[in-house]
């Protein structure tokens, strides 16, 4: 791919610039414009086109032997709850993901650090869990971050969708992201997630470790309202994945 | 398609009609200008920093000629 980019690159700077050098030689307007069109779109194939691609059959097999670890992890360790995402904090810079034992949990994100997975060192069950920082996804994130030029950190609820949506569906992931806010419940509509994985991943599963793409999405929307999310409930559907989200409050709330 | 290949494609067929009707040079790079000014407005949340980079470093360039041109233009029209 990147030597294709760069042949078909130059060839055209090299095209283009014999046009104009002729053009320039017999005053053809045609020539000259058609020459620096050619050098102009030579720049563009060699800066524009991605060179970094691997094979979409590729990506599938890396990633189906992770998800069946989630699904193994998550169900071995008789994890109730729902996974709660936590905005990056003094103790975790980037965030986390905190899965907790119990449906009816409780937690304080003071005790929490980077090097902590497994949350048993507590007084009360109900703080139990399995703590992955920083969450899955979070690459995708410092993408999305990367791609708008912004720090999406205490940012509007639609800026973070927006980011989200428009560079999932650059990297060819999903088709597009809807959300619809009501007080502190948030629904959020994923379009057409490209992979197969998806279809083939129990909701069971993505409500407690969702993959890096639903993952990345949500860490997200944390970070940007600077709230723990609770994922509430994940539905599949024919072209798309509803995922129901609420609001827990802030960082200061759960200190 | 995706979103890079519709930008390639859109910044082809713009420039590549942009060469072909244009009459002048100097309209053919103020058109040019502008589809690049286009590109950027509409594809900037899609594309990577790289590309938004070089893409904002060939405005910027297409912008001093585009200055340079309308200063030709009044020295023109002053000169009478």
């Amino acid at each position: 791919m990147i030597k294709i980019k760069f042949i078909s690159g130059s060839f055209l700077i090299g095209i283009g610039s014999i046009l104009a050098y002729y053009g320039a030689i017999l005053s053809n307007q045609a020539y000259i414009n058609l020459g620096i069109a050619g050098i102009f779109l030579g720049l563009v194939i060699i800066s524009l086109l991605p060179s970094n691609y691997i094979k979409y059959e590729t990506f599938e097999a890396m990633m189906k032997p992770y998800l069946t670890l989630s699904k193994n992890l998550t169900s071995n360790l008789t994890l109730e709850g729902k996974a709660i995402y936590i905005p990056p904090y003094e103790n975790l810079p980037k965030g986390g993901t905190f899965i907790p034992l119990n449906e009816d949990f409780d937690l304080d994100i003071g005790i929490l650090d980077e090097e902590t997975v497994f949350l048993t060192n507590v007084s009360r069950e109900k703080e139990m869990g399995l703590l992955i920082a920083p969450p899955l996804g979070y690459e995708l994130v410092k993408k999305f971050e990367e791609y708008s030029e912004t720090n999406l950190t205490n940012t509007d609820l639609s800026l973070a969708i927006t980011s989200a949506s428009s560079i999932l569906k650059t990297l060819d992931l999903i088709g597009g992201i809807d959300a619809e806010q009501e007080g502190e419940t948030i629904k959020l509509f994923i379009e057409n997630i490209k992979p197969k994985f998806c279809k083939n991943t129990e909701s069971k599963t993505c409500e407690k470790l969702a993959c890096p793409i639903c993952s990345s999405i949500l860490a997200s929307i944390a970070k940007s309202q600077r709230e723990l999310i609770k994922v509430e409930n994940i539905e599949k559907h024919e072209n798309y994945v509803e995922v129901d989200i609420k609001l827990l409050g802030g960082i200061e709330k759960w200190m | 398609m995706d979103v890079d290949t519709a930008i390639i494609l859109f910044l082809t067929i713009w420039t590549l009609l942009d060469a072909l009707l244009a009459h002048s040079t100097e309209i053919f790079l103020t058109i040019l200008l502008i589809g690049t000014l286009i590109t950027l407005e509409l594809g900037e949340f899609f594309m990577r920093k790289e590309s938004k980079d070089f893409l904002k470093s060939i405005t910027y360039l297409l912008l001093i000629i585009f200055a340079i041109i309308v200063m030709k233009k009044v020295y023109e029209v002053l000169a009478g």
